[in-house]
């Protein structure tokens, strides 16, 4: 099924699936996931189509379609390099939303170049962003930060830092949720590498501590930033389901294929009633969690950024995309065991989308407090 | 709810075995890992403190134990979260074979080393083309004079690089029924003709040495036919029963290990104030439950040598579904931490997604179940 894609959404598709089956080179992919190293040089290259962040395109919307788009058709062809270039602008909204000509020029646009990696540390416990203890005083023109945060992707790789922090005026604390960008090779900052991962590994992860470390007052992005951040996690949900479609449609692929050409018992695969019905499984969920997460990228490009319908498009669609690498791996028999044929990669870095922040539950939570409302 | 009694004697061979791999397993982990194989040494001092074929008869160099000496190895090593040393394919599928078909001085000559871990075992069934469907395989044995000349290549072979000897199973080309065909030989690591690839890279199990076998003109003497001649299917299928319920006995013993890791985890994050925590463990806890009772009960009929061929294919369909759910499960449960590799779920989940397809699909055991169920 196709969706009603406009013709320049269509050209973006093709774009972004032409570049990466050129690019995308098999043997790079198994190694790069195997070191657990970041595939810099097609991530520039990405850069130069326009297809990081294309979303951020300058106008007072995003347009977040296209980047759905992309997301999905870069992670088809490999999971790992397609979700490595997406994960170099994270917090990127943030700073496009809020912040002034400068922070756009010296920020945001080396992003959307390929110049600069920026990751947004946010987590300090799995469980929810309000427990934020990470905390900063301004005084005399300065910030001072401390504190620390966990899970931060791609913490090693990163030129600069999104920190969600408590910033006081003074020295009394403050309550409020700020975010202030931090240089990476600021004094104070210490990185601990939190070694292999079970997926997406060429996204190293690390926890980040910050003692006394001291930042010009012009790099606090935004004071009391709860709304804003509610806007950007909608939009992060979606982005993020569109890696895991992105996933699970490039196993579904492949498993097709193969399922089509491996015989056993004088028949191919795909002609025993079981693989159908699971091939039919599969496409069903994929499709469903697609129509799900374009709606809900449509509602932000119109301006409205319900956290109902993002929340409900990544959670269907990381259980998607768990479920279809799984039965991916089942279909494939010893080959979808091996490395070779990739299906493994996807099936544990749609494992590893599932279970890290937002978890399913916090998802699950976002969803019952709007539907069920207010108890009496 | 236990069903299986283990003698004073089967405890102390598991407080021993404990020891050892507490010393010498646990600690050698990550780098057999890395390395994608065990040292030989290893199976060495495995067969010398008796933990390699614990059931073989005195008179071959065994112990004389039973098959609860095989559930206490499969336990332990699923407490070493660790499919490397998959000694259950050396002493409880592959050897079987030999025990059971092999002639006096096969016996002689072979077992005595299966027990030292002199002779490490595999059995070459699947090929690139045949897997489920067993009696495509292309592997072929043709008499000349008093040798079998073997030609053909095996895939996906456990203890493929280590092996010393591997029970194959090759069909006679002339033959017009292909189940009539299949003749099962031991071929000795370094005849001339037979060659073995490197490692595969897998999801899991890293360090068990997956691999390729080629043979070219591989000539071997016609006394290692391995039982009658034609026989091969039939050998085959009689022994699946053992190598599936070892395989469930396995799974059960990883989803145990999981779930209390994971309860601990849980709480001391201070996370089991969680309803929807807690109920999964409930759930969780009670799925294993039953399947233990249930695997027991397999054990305790394959011990009386019973067969339930369509019951150990149900075992090895739900315990080998169970492990990837409790896997996935409680990786949902323990979050981020979940998705590093010091977790140990972590590679519990991707070892364990194998069970489901090695000794026969999932899919071929409904097969199974429904042809001498309900058809
Ligand atoms: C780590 C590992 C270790 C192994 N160790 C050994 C070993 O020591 N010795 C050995 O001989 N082999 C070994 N194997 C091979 C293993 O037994 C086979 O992979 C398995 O039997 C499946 O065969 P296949 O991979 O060719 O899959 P296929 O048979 O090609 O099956 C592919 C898919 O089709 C499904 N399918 C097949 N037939 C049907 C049907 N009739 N109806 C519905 N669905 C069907 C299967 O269930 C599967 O999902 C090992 C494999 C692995 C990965």
């Amino acid at each position: 099924m196709e969706l009603n894609l406009t013709r320049s959404q269509k050209e973006i598709q093709k774009a972004a699936t032409t570049f990466a089956k050129g690019e995308f080179d098999k043997d790079l992919a198994l190694n790069l996931d195997k070191k657990g190293r970041f595939p810099e040089e097609i991530w520039k290259k990405a850069a130069e189509l326009g297809l990081v962040g294309i979303h951020i395109d300058g106008d007072k919307e995003l347009s977040l379609v296209d980047s759905v788009i992309v997301a999905q058709s870069l992670c088809a062809v490999d999971s790992g390099i397609g979700s490595s270039i997406l994960s170099t602008t994270s917090g990127a909204e943030l700073l496009f939303m809020d912040g002034d000509e400068n922070f756009r020029s010296k920020y945001l646009v080396p992003l959307l170049t390929g110049d600069k990696v920026c990751s947004f540390a946010y987590l300090e416990s799995e469980k929810n962003l309000q427990s934020t203890n990470t905390r900063a005083y301004l005084q005399d023109g300065v910030v001072t930060l401390s504190g620390s945060k966990l899970y931060v992707v791609n913490a090693e790789i990163a030129d600069y830092f999104i920190i969600l922090c408590l910033i006081s005026l003074k020295e009394e604390p403050s309550e409020n949720l700020s975010l202030i960008v931090v240089d990476k090779n600021t004094d104070g900052i210490n990185i601990r590498p939190l070694g292999e991962k079970l997926g997406f590994r060429m996204n190293p992860v690390a926890n980040v501590d910050f003692s006394e470390a001291k930042i010009p007052a012009a790099n606090i992005l935004t004071f009391n930033c709860e709304s804003k951040l509610k806007k950007y996690l909608a939009i992060d949900h979606i982005l993020k389901a569109s890696v895991a479609i992105g996933i699970a449609k490039g196993a579904f692929l492949r498993a097709l294929e193969y399922t089509k050409l491996r015989k056993q018992f004088g028949t191919a695969i795909a002609g025993f009633q079981v693989t159908k019905h699971k091939i039919a499984d599969m496409d069903t969920q994929i499709q469903t969690a697609n129509l799900l997460t374009f709606q809900a990228a449509q509602n932000i490009e119109n301006g409205n950024y319900d956290d109902l319908p993002s929340a409900q498009a990544l959670l269907t669609a990381s259980k998607a995309a768990v479920y279809v690498c799984d039965e991916a791996v089942q279909l494939m028999g010893g080959y979808g065991y091996m490395a070779e044929y990739d299906v493994e990669r996807f099936y544990r870095d749609a494992k590893a989308l599932e279970i890290t922040y937002p978890s399913c539950s916090a998802l699950k939570d976002i969803i019952a407090n709007k539907v069920i409302g207010k108890i009496k | 709810m236990e069903i299986l009694k283990f003698s004073e004697e089967h405890l102390a061979f598991e407080k021993r075995l404990e020891a050892f791999i507490d010393f010498e397993v646990i600690p050698n982990i990550q780098k057999w890992e890395k390395d994608k194989i065990v040292p030989k040494s290893v199976w060495r001092q495995l067969g010398e403190n008796g933990f390699l074929c614990p059931n073989l008869p005195k008179k071959y160099g065994g112990t004389g134990g039973d098959f609860l000496h095989s559930v206490l190895v499969a336990k332990q090593l699923a407490r070493s979260n660790f499919n490397g040393l998959a000694t259950f394919i050396h002493s409880d599928i592959v050897v079987p074979y030999i025990e059971a078909y092999g002639t006096e001085k096969q016996l002689n000559k072979y077992l005595p080393g299966c027990v030292t871990g002199d002779i490490i075992t595999a059995v070459g069934m699947t090929e690139p083309d045949s897997g489920s469907d067993l009696a495509s395989m292309n592997t072929t044995a043709v008499e000349d004079g008093d040798s079998f000349v073997i030609n053909g290549t095996k895939t996906f072979i456990s203890n493929g690089v280590n092996c010393d000897l591997v029970v194959l199973a090759a069909i006679n080309p002339e033959g017009d029924n292909p189940h009539k065909a299949v003749s099962l030989f031991l071929v000795e690591d370094g005849t001339k003709g037979f060659t073995k690839g490197k490692p595969l890279e897998k999801m899991g199990w890293k360090s068990q040495d997956t691999a390729e076998l080629f043979f070219s003109d591989c000539r071997i003497p016609k006394e290692n036919l391995l039982g009658s001649q034609g026989n091969g299917f039939k050998m085959l299928m009689a022994k699946l029963q053992q190598e599936r319920l070892i395989c469930s006995v396995s799974a059960m013993y990883f989803c145990e290990n999981m779930l209390k890791w994971t309860v601990e985890y849980l709480k001391n994050k201070g996370a089991l104030n969680s309803q929807v925590a807690r109920f999964a463990l409930s759930e969780m806890g009670t799925e294993i439950t039953v399947g233990n009772v249930y695997m027991e009960k397999l054990v305790e009929e394959h011990m009386k040598k019973e067969s339930i061929i369509v019951e150990t294919s149900m075992g090895k369909y739900f315990t080998t579904d169970l492990v990837k759910r409790i896997s996935l499960r409680c990786l949902e449960l323990i979050g981020d931490f979940g998705s590093l590799e010091e977790c140990p779920v972590a590679r519990t989940f991707r070892d364990s997604r194998i069970t489901s397809i090695f000794a026969g699909t999932n899919e071929i055991m409904k097969e199974i179940i429904a042809k001498f169920s309900y058809s």
